[in-house]
């Protein structure tokens, strides 16, 4: 999962550990996140969303083909 | 996340640092002081219980690390739940290998404390590389 974790803490001006303070988590679940190393939690992707005031999509982009758009798309021949 | 938790990750660290070192230097305490007593001849349900008493101070300890891995950080929760399970299921690896080898080839039997030792040096080393991993 793709994230804007980065370029928003950027824009707020915040260093890894602060915005790790914020969220209450550690400096080293901020990197993970930011490298694409670990998927948050729900509970917290929804605290991050909440936290920049932004959706939720706007921040996560899941860039794995959607097992179920994909099988709901098909319309029946 | 841990918004239930007032404290941050690393005061909880610290706290658990310091729970690890209180009920490490009671056990040995208890331990020697058990012994020293069991020495001196007492007999009956007291040598039993004495016997026991160092289970106290590990019961705090394995309080403490309960208590420590259901507040942390998602992520360090992760990674100590992966590496413990790595160390369970390596410890029973090597524990299987080693009853063959009692069994077949008359290595001789060893206590059930060394499957301890095998869990907390997998345990250790599975832990690092799970941390560099996700740094």
């Amino acid at each position: 999962m793709k994230n804007r974790i980065h370029v928003l803490r950027a824009e707020h001006r915040w260093t890894q550990a602060e915005l790790a303070e914020r969220l209450n988590v550690s400096r080293q679940t901020i990197n993970a996140i930011e490298t694409e190393k670990y998927d948050p939690s729900l509970p917290l992707a929804f605290s991050i969303a909440k936290l920049f005031g932004k959706p939720i999509e706007e921040i996560f982009v899941f860039d794995v083909a959607d097992p179920v758009s994909t099988s709901t798309s098909g319309e029946p021949s | 996340m841990n918004s239930k938790n007032p404290l941050t990750p690393t005061q909880l660290c610290r706290r658990h640092q310091i729970e690890t070192v209180i009920g490490g230097v009671s056990y040995v305490v208890v331990l020697l002081g058990s012994i020293k007593l069991i020495k001196l001849g007492i007999s009956g349900p007291a040598r039993m219980l004495l016997a026991l008493s160092p289970m106290l101070p590990a019961a705090f300890m394995i309080w403490s690390v309960f208590r420590y891995v259901t507040q942390m950080d998602e992520l360090q929760r992760r990674i100590e739940t992966e590496a413990f399970a790595i160390a369970a299921a390596g410890t029973a690896f090597l524990g299987l290998t080693y009853t063959f080898l009692e069994g077949d080839t008359g290595f001789p039997a060893i206590g059930s404390w060394w499957a301890w030792v095998s869990v907390a040096m997998i345990y250790a080393v599975a832990r690092l590389l799970l941390r560099r991993r996700y740094r």
